[in-house]
């Protein structure tokens, strides 16, 4: 008997080559290109790149998860975002970078927020999607229009040395910059509601690991969009700085956020995998599916434990996977959400499913067998019960009759030939012919005492008792007047107390002995003998109650001997009364052969 | 009673029956009918209205007691028939329902007696006259269990008993015993004495001893 206790592998991918490079050129670039900033502003340097090293480092961590890989790359992504920034600044107009920078210094608005639109799923939803390209449009395609024109709202763009804008732009200029402003703003507060709405939508453990991120996101794109505002209003107050600082300190805390949701996710990974094991384990349907729609975060996951021939997807989108058994036997299908589903945790929830039912299968298949055998032993019991019986009957009605006849026709001898010579030796003929028949009565009745057949425990214990040496007080259950028990059950107990009757007479030393048997619940006989002697006894093995401990067993049962209380010995033996009854009339049906 | 004491045999052993049947023609009984299950022998006995009836225990169609449930009805049906059970054991649960409802015209005798031809045919004679006949083997057991002041009695006491349980008259027990009538008329008085039997006539006192023996025989 063996139990699977391999879940499957659940992490431990490695992290491609080129996102190891991309992570180290992100930094590198990153670092190099904002040199020129530094003097001016190291503090706000320091931080850009703490944030893109910590944005790299958890990406290339992400790679190591069962985190869908899209969100590692969006990872190395934001930190590369960030670079257009520093190509933005006065440093770089002489080589003409700053219109490249000055156009994409917002890029890292769509990297973050679709980072945290997506993560951790595989993709984004289409109304998502639409937030993410509603940013590329509103804060670097209008942009584009910004630097190629000119008006009186100054636009923080260093041109290059001989850049020309558009002649008479003044309001395309400035409708740009302030459309440009007003869009992200508001895609920014859309892209917070969103997420704060993840966090209020789920539950369980699913919301425990997305609230970090949804809660960071939403506060960084709210103060990115408050910070839009501000410059919109181009107010000079002293605190005008402060959302673009809430803004980045948030967006600092997204990668410690994802790491988060990894740590929450990994603790309840275990504690998932138990559930859908011990789910599959009690072969409850329903909270198998629970438990698989918990560990897949698929709300939608369909457990069907009696596929139809020929199943199919539900509908379009979904995906079936079989979960067979170790003999390739099919035990479940499970429907799940195509684009929800991640491969590997889905894996390894097929895992702990067949791992769940094979166990249980097993257990079952266990329990089978040990019920077979408890049967099979109660009928061997039963069986040997029968025997004896049926053996006592033989020679009752075959050779003890028949050396009665003897005895009778020796008897008749015995008057026929008074006085004869031949008298002393039909004498001693008649006298070993005495012996004989109680040696053999005496035989027969230890096979199966006639009085167990016809009177049942109440007529058979009571004759016991009556030939103890030992004077023997018995309390009989008033139930076995009325009812008869298995036969197996009835001869094992007259045995036990036969076996300790005689042991009570030969060792203990007693002065009297109790039997007293009841019936307990219906369900159970409950028998004691107990003496007032010396104590001390034990069921050795190979001894007489050892042997008679194994029927006690075999017919489910228990018996124990020990010291009884106030000195003397008690033997106590239950045995269940639901054992196999010999069916009626099977008896006399062996006996009358 | 004719003077050939007449019977009825029942046993589901043809051969121990054919056997007892010649023993007791031998010792002179006359064997009436010989039968081998109860509605025979119910039936051999209306017929043929017997001293007494031989019956077996253990009988078909079960093979347990019928011999003892066959005995109580022909008391019951024909009082003037005696009824001596064979048994192949001592059961003393067995003993204790043939005795239970009254001891008159009842016996019950181990099939071993047949040894004993003598004893035998006595104990049929008694149990036709209406007294009872008890096998040594079940007295031996019930004095030895004790209890109901048998305790009280002396071991020679205890010997008058068995015997007398066993349904022999004072001077059956004198020849038993190898003593004098007076002493064991003595040991009598004293016996009924020890076990509370004072008020009651003589046979109906030897009838209680027995049953003093019997009466807690567990059922």
């Amino acid at each position: 008997m063996r139990f699977r206790h391999d879940t499957g592998d659940m992490i431990g991918r490695g992290v491609p080559r080129g996102a190891i490079a991309c992570g180290v050129l992100v930094i590198v670039a990153k670092v190099t290109l904002s040199l020129p900033r530094l003097p001016a502003q190291p503090a706000l340097v320091a931080i850009t790149w703490a944030v893109v090293c910590s944005f790299v480092a958890v990406g290339l961590v992400l790679f190591r998860t069962s985190v869908p890989s899209v969100n590692a790359w969006g990872c190395l992504l934001a930190a590369a975002a960030t670079i257009p920034g520093d190509l933005a600044e006065p440093a770089y107009a002489g080589v003409g970078l700053t219109t490249v920078g000055y156009t994409f210094e917002q890029v890292y608005l769509p990297a973050t927020v679709a980072l945290a639109l997506r993560f951790p799923d595989r993709r984004l939803t289409w109304s998502r999607r639409l937030l993410v390209w509603g940013l590329w449009a509103s804060a670097i395609g209008l942009r584009a229009v910004v630097i190629l024109t000119s008006g009186p709202l100054p636009s923080g763009f260093h041109a290059p040395p001989g850049w020309r804008t558009l002649p008479a732009s003044a309001f395309a200029h400035d409708g740009a910059m302030r459309l440009s402003l007003v869009a992200t703003a508001l895609v920014l507060a859309a892209a917070a509601g969103v997420l704060a709405a993840e966090v209020l939508r789920n539950r369980g453990v699913r919301r425990e690991s997305r609230m970090p991120i949804a809660v960071i996101g939403s506060i960084a794109a709210l103060a990115a969009a408050v910070e839009q505002t501000v410059r919109l209003s181009a107010t000079t107050s002293p605190y005008s700085w402060a959302p673009a600082m809430v803004r980045d300190l948030a967006a600092t805390a997204i990668p410690v956020a994802l790491l988060g949701y990894l740590l929450r996710r990994r603790a309840a990974g275990a504690t998932i995998a138990a559930r859908v094991v011990a789910a599959a384990q009690r072969g409850d349907t329903a909270q198998l599916q629970q438990a698989l729609r918990d560990a897949l975060s698929d709300p939608t996951l369909v457990v069907d434990t009696h596929p139809q021939p020929g199943y199919a997807p539900t509908r379009p989108g979904r995906r079936l996977r079989e979960v067979l058994g170790d003999e390739g036997t099919l035990l479940c299908v499970l429907d799940v959400d195509e684009r929800s589903s991640d491969d590997e945790l889905l894996e390894a929830a097929v895992g702990a499913v067949r791992l769940g039912i094979e166990n249980a299968r097993l257990h079952d298949e266990l329990l089978t067998h040990m019920e077979e055998v408890r049967q099979s032993r109660a009928r061997i019991v039963e069986a040997s019960a029968a025997e004896r019986r049926r053996v006592e009957r033989d020679l009752h009605d075959g050779v003890q009759q028949q050396l009665l006849a003897i005895a009778a026709l020796l008897s008749r001898a015995g008057l026929a030939s008074d006085g004869d010579s031949m008298r002393p030796k039909v004498d001693r003929a008649r006298r070993q012919l005495q012996d004989a028949l109680a040696e053999l009565r005496r035989l027969a009745h230890g096979i199966h005492p006639a009085a167990l057949s016809q009177g049942g425990l109440t007529t058979a214990l009571p004759e016991l008792a009556l030939m103890s040496p030992v004077p023997v007080h018995v309390h009989l259950d008033e139930q076995l007047r009325e009812r008869r028990l298995p036969q197996s059950v009835e001869s094992t107990v007259y045995f036990v107390v036969a076996e300790a009757l005689a042991n009570v007479s030969k060792h203990a030393d007693a002065a009297s002995a109790g039997v007293r048997v009841e019936i307990v619940d219906d369900a159970a006989l409950a028998l004691t003998v107990q003496d007032d002697g010396v104590g001390g006894a034990v069921a050795t093995k190979g001894g007489g109650i050892a042997g008679l401990a194994d029927r006690v067993h075999a017919l489910g049962g228990l018996l124990t001997v020990g010291p009884a209380a106030g000195g003397g010995t008690v033997l106590s033996a239950s045995i269940p009364l639901s054992g196999p009854v010999a069916a009626p009339g099977s008896l006399s049906g062996v006996a009358e052969g | 009673m004719s003077e050939r004491l007449q019977v009825v045999l029942a046993d589901d052993s043809v051969l121990f029956r054919r056997g007892l049947a010649e023993l007791l023609g031998d010792a002179g009984v006359e064997v009436l009918a010989q039968v081998g299950d109860v509605p025979r022998l119910m039936s051999a006995v209306d017929a043929l209205t017997p001293d007494a009836a031989v019956v077996d225990v253990r009988m078909p169609p079960e093979h347990t007691d019928e011999g003892i449930r066959a005995a109580l009805a022909l008391r019951k049906l024909h009082p003037s028939v005696g009824v001596l059970v064979l048994s192949t054991y001592v059961e003393t649960d067995w003993v204790a329902r043939l005795l239970g409802a009254g001891t008159d015209g009842l016996g019950y005798l181990l099939k071993d007696r047949v040894d004993d031809v003598q004893s035998l045919v006595d104990a049929l004679r008694r149990v036709a006259r209406g007294g009872t006949a008890l096998d040594q083997e079940v007295v031996v057991r019930l004095v030895r269990r004790g209890g109901h002041g048998l305790e009280r009695l002396s071991g020679r006491q205890r010997d008058v008993l068995t015997l007398m349980a066993q349904g022999l008259s004072n001077s059956g027990i004198a020849r038993r015993l190898n003593i004098n009538e007076r002493t064991i008329e003595t040991h009598v008085t004293a016996i009924f004495t020890q076990l509370d039997l004072d008020h009651h006539d003589d046979v109906n006192r030897r009838v209680l001893a027995v049953l003093t023996l019997l009466r807690d025989t567990p059922r």
